[in-house]
């Protein structure tokens, strides 16, 4: 028989959720490539120095929200192929200390189940963004929260194929701002990477102090 | 939320107040923000039809107790879940509309005896818990787990859930069960009936009938702990993976499999198709983005772009060095007759650490639900798992026609075969949706119901399904107009004749509630 390495069940031969354990920033900003350094010049992410962000290392937009959140003093973990090590290893011992705000642009698989590790700590996601360019010539977002979505819906809208960046960094402020529940669709052109999965999920949980 | 049938808010707040005075007013909850955790996540739409009216959150068999006693005086139905986390199948969310849920959570004692490798768990204890507990304690010993790795030990094991090691038929693996009785009785099963007894969790039977499997996939009674064998860490592991290229290769790799696993070459093993391999790593977008299924030549470019087969098999090997050795000999030659069959090796001795890819064969619990992107979305899944038999030619047959049901409803046809025991397979039918798009739910739950009535047109039956199919895989069990059921029924209104206990679990309803049935049936 034949003998290869193969991509087996459960993984890809080069699991990027994998490749980075550690996370360091210089790592995330490598792998991010062109994008997330180009973003380097733009402006920080204001109030993100008590917030975790968590990046899907296999795709650049999710790096490049990350990035934009470190900017502004947020910690990046990458994510790996088992969240319930993320949650229990890496965040949850945060929690203790400053940590009020997780944020990230990910598959929706994660969020849901980052939502129910999280749910006997006091955690209420308070703002999800659908990003959707499956079947279609643009792209499609359905937001909801109860922060102000202003300057969210802005930075999508005028962000261009910087739009994940701008949103991380519109989230990271937005943040402190709260209101009644608020919904909102954009139909825009926010250019994926080349390497998108074509539907992301951008989301902010809190924990009150 | 909605009032328990049969009761007035008067009432419902009367019973609440006396669970409250039991186990204290945090543990009691009727407000719906937090009930949220207890609706089914994956089915929206069903979301008015299986609403609890409450959730109660006692801390011990006593408390349980006392629960049951209000229960039975008010006439207010209890649905029993350990952590709910079932989502496939429903979650935490009750068959019957305004049960109030029984949640165990709270209870999470483990103990573990090391030298005769078993653990008795309670049922908030999770599998990353019971990891984590013999990890810290550095006992040697590995336990088995489902996927993900956050749902109850013993809930899993009560469902008859599966895992990936030699142990991963959960319920051949328990031994031992405290439960209690709808009336307050406690009862402790098999050698457990003999106060003291040490031989509890090691022997599944006693002096006597075995009581263990009334409690499991039923509402006859409350489990509150169970018995876990584990498995001693082997002096090295293999983990095996084998890809196959052609859609007609499962015949021959299936009869080849049949053999070995009858011999005990090989334990538990998992074969999945193109699309549980692929989703488990990328989405469909990233490959097809048009509507309906994936057109062959798409699945062609899939396969030969990301390197894998139209069927993969994995399992591991474990034991001394040398049986293993020899164990992946015969692997090798058996499967090498298969044209253009490759294999994967990785192997650990004791103490090594393991790849997370291979992480669930070492019984390593994880979280990992990337297969649920596959469409985009907000995605969800609900299974319709077939136990068929290690037979080639009629299993071909089978996927093809599921393939066509899948395909007439829009979807890929996520396909896995899971054998814990060695003469047939759990056959999990996944159906992936976005949760998000109401039409595409009422697809899904369309085809839920086409697989299932399908299966029955083959005399195939599922072993587990969704809250709101379990009517109609109960009544598809018909032989002899149905006499199971009517037995379980006997044994329901004998053991909980208010009929407080998970009303409509399985099929099983109280009296009161019991509707009139097709009394066709196969006679014998």
């Amino acid at each position: 028989m034949r003998r290869r390495s193969v991509w087996p069940p459960g993984s890809p031969p080069l699991d990027r959720r994998e490749l980075l354990k550690l996370g360091s920033a210089a790592a995330l900003a490598m792998l991010a490539g062109a994008r997330a350094k180009s973003f380097a010049s733009a402006a920080p992410a204001r109030g993100a120095d008590a917030m975790l962000a968590v990046a899907d290392t296999r795709y650049s937009d999710s790096l490049s929200f990350a990035y934009s959140l470190q900017q502004g003093g947020a910690e990046v973990l990458p994510l790996g192929s088992d969240l319930a090590g993320l949650w229990f290893d890496a965040i949850q011992p945060r929690l203790q200390g400053s940590i009020r705000g997780l944020a990230g642009l990910t598959l929706a698989s994660d969020l849901f189940a980052l939502e129910r590790l999280a749910e006997s700590s006091g955690a209420l996601t308070r703002y999800v963004g659908y990003h959707d360019w499956r079947c279609q010539p643009g792209s499609a977002h359905r937001l909801s929260s109860s922060i102000k979505l202003d300057e969210v819906a802005g930075a999508l809208a005028g962000g261009e194929e910087h739009w994940a960046a701008r949103l991380g960094e519109a989230l990271a402020s937005a943040a402190e701002r709260a209101q009644g529940r608020e919904e909102r669709r954009l139909v825009i052109n926010c250019p994926p990477a080349v390497d998108s999965p074509r539907f992301f999920v951008s989301w902010l949980m809190t924990w009150s102090a | 939320m909605p009032l328990p049938p049969g009761l007035s808010s008067i009432e419902f707040e009367n019973a609440c107040k006396e669970l409250r005075a039991l186990v204290g007013d945090d543990w009691v909850m009727t407000r719906e923000d937090r009930l949220a955790s207890y609706a089914d996540p994956y089915s929206p739409g069903l979301a008015g039809q299986h609403a609890p009216s409450g959730a109660v959150l006692p801390a011990s068999v006593d408390e349980i107790r006392g629960v049951l006693d209000v229960a039975n005086r008010h006439g207010l139905p209890v649905w029993t879940v350990s952590l709910g986390r079932n989502f496939a199948y429903g979650g935490a969310a009750p068959c019957l509309g305004g049960s109030m849920i029984l949640d165990l959570k709270r209870m999470q004692r483990i103990e573990v005896d090391a030298e005769l490798a078993y653990a008795l768990v309670e049922p908030g204890v999770t599998y990353l818990d019971l990891y984590k507990f013999i990890q810290d304690k550095r006992y040697g010993l590995w336990i088995d787990c489902t996927d993900p790795g956050w749902g109850s030990v013993l809930g899993n094991t009560l469902e008859h859930g599966i895992g990936y090691t030699p142990y991963g038929d959960h319920a051949g693996h328990q031994c031992g069960m405290e439960v209690v009785l709808a009336n307050g009785e406690v009862l402790r099963t098999g050698l457990g009936a003999m106060a003291g007894n040490p031989a509890w969790p090691l022997y599944k039977y006693a002096f006597g009938p075995t009581l263990d499997g009334l409690f499991m996939q039923s509402n006859l009674g409350v489990v509150t702990k169970i018995g876990v064998w584990l498995m001693p860490a082997p002096e090295l592991f293999a983990a095996v993976e084998i890809m196959f290229r052609r859609e007609e290769d499962i015949v021959p790799m299936i009869d080849t499999l049949r053999g070995l696993r009858l011999d005990g070459t090989v334990p538990t093993a998992t074969i999945a198709n193109w699309m549980r391999i692929a989703a488990g790593n990328t989405t469909r977008s990233e490959w097809y983005d048009g509507k309906g299924p994936m057109p062959e030549n798409a699945i062609q470019r899939l396969m030969h772009k990301m390197g894998i087969g139209y069927w993969g098999i994995r399992f591991g090997l474990y034991g001394r060095e040398r049986v293993v050795a020899e164990k992946l000999k015969l692997v090798e030659t058996a499967f090498s007759r298969i044209d253009g069959a490759y294999i994967d090796v990785a192997k650990y001795r004791r103490g090594v650490k393991i790849a997370p890819e291979h992480a669930t064969l070492a019984g390593i619990p994880s979280v990992d639900l990337m297969s649920l992107n596959w469409l985009g979305g907000a995605g969800g899944h609900i299974e319709c798992p077939l136990v068929v038999p290690m037979q080639g030619a009629a299993f071909l047959e089978l996927y093809r026609r599921r393939t066509e049901l899948f395909h007439a409803e829009g979807f890929d046809n996520y396909c896995g075969l899971t054998t814990t025991t060695p003469r047939c397979f759990i056959n999990t039918g996944s159906i992936i949706f976005d949760r998000n798009d109401a039409e595409q739910c009422e697809r899904a739950r369309a085809l839920g119901k086409t697989l299932i009535e399908d299966a029955h047109k083959r005399r195939l039956a599922g072993y587990r399904a969704h809250i709101s199919e379990m009517d109609l895989v109960a009544a598809q069990f018909d032989f002899n107009a149905h006499s199971a059921m009517r037995t379980y029924e006997r044994l329901k209104d004998a053991l909980d004749p208010e009929g407080i206990l998970s009303p409509g679990k399985q099929g099983i309803w109280p009296k009161a509630l019991r509707k009139e049935k097709d009394v066709e049936g196969e006679a014998p």
